[in-house]
């Protein structure tokens, strides 16, 4: 069973959708670490999630908000969708930023 | 054009109200009646419950919660974010001309959604014009080019 496991996510990793501004550049891309950091959860490892993409948690949180907000309808619902995402896009900004001044690009 | 048609609509429904009040009291006390179509001003006061969505607030969140996500292929999150934008700046237009047709929710909703639109197109906007820089300063045959690009950015002393 976890061998079964183990084999669905190495294959899935070993078909993630290559990000086109890396194959045409070879510089990630502000997205670039989505996938491997989802993979990553998938597998219960949040550190390594975060390291690969520190955002994934976030928008993960937000797309279940939401679907839940739209159903139940929440008095605080959109005012704290509009917060967190604006949390989100800083940390992508900050994150690229992060990546540019450590050269982690290539 | 604008300022004239709105003025008599806003005067509307508040005059309708202070008419319609005064003989609809004993007809609204009497069981088994409906309450009145127009809402009374205390009941706008916890959302409007009876009242309909506004027809985009939905689609409008959604575009502008997926326009982060979809920035990385090609910019796509640009088109979803103005679509998201544009939608949502008509539906707060429609919400204005008559703010007690609508839910106060789904406008909330529209508003969120029309940030969300704004920060998505901002950000894949940047993307793009990251996209246009990095060609224009290194030129399209280095950036095909993995090992040109690594002994560009050497020279230039960014590695």
């Amino acid at each position: 069973m976890a061998q079964q496991h183990n084999s669905f996510f190495d294959w899935v990793s070993h078909h993630l959708l290559s990000c086109p501004f890396k194959s045409y550049f070879g510089i990630d891309c502000p997205g670039c670490g989505l996938q491997r950091s989802i993979l990553s959860l998938l597998k219960g490892d949040f550190i390594d999630s975060f390291k690969f993409y520190p955002a994934t948690i976030p928008l993960i949180f937000i797309v279940l908000f939401t679907i839940i907000h739209l159903k139940v309808d929440f008095k605080f619902g959109a005012s704290l969708i509009k917060i967190v995402f604006i949390g989100i896009a800083s940390i992508i900004l900050i994150n690229y930023i992060y990546k540019i001044y450590n050269h982690q690009l290539i | 054009m604008s300022e004239e048609q709105e003025t008599p609509q806003q005067n509307q429904p508040i005059d309708l109200s202070k008419k319609d009040d005064a003989p609809k009291e004993p007809v609204y006390n009497t069981p088994g009646t409906p309450p009145p179509f127009q809402p009374a001003p205390p009941f706008q006061q916890f959302g409007g419950m009876a009242q309909p969505n506004l027809p985009n607030a939905t689609i409008a969140l959604i575009l502008g919660i997926l326009s982060i996500p979809a920035c990385c292929c090609y910019g796509i999150g640009l088109i979803f974010g103005i679509i998201a934008w544009v939608l949502a700046g008509s539906d707060i237009k429609k919400y204005n001309l008559d703010p007690n047709a609508y839910s106060i929710s789904s406008y909330k909703n529209t508003k969120a959604g029309k940030i969300c639109g704004i920060i998505g197109a901002i950000l894949s906007l940047l993307y793009i014009i990251c996209l246009i820089a990095m060609i224009a300063f290194f030129g399209w045959a280095a950036l095909r080019d993995p090992q040109l690009m690594k002994e560009l950015l050497r020279e230039k002393g960014l590695q």
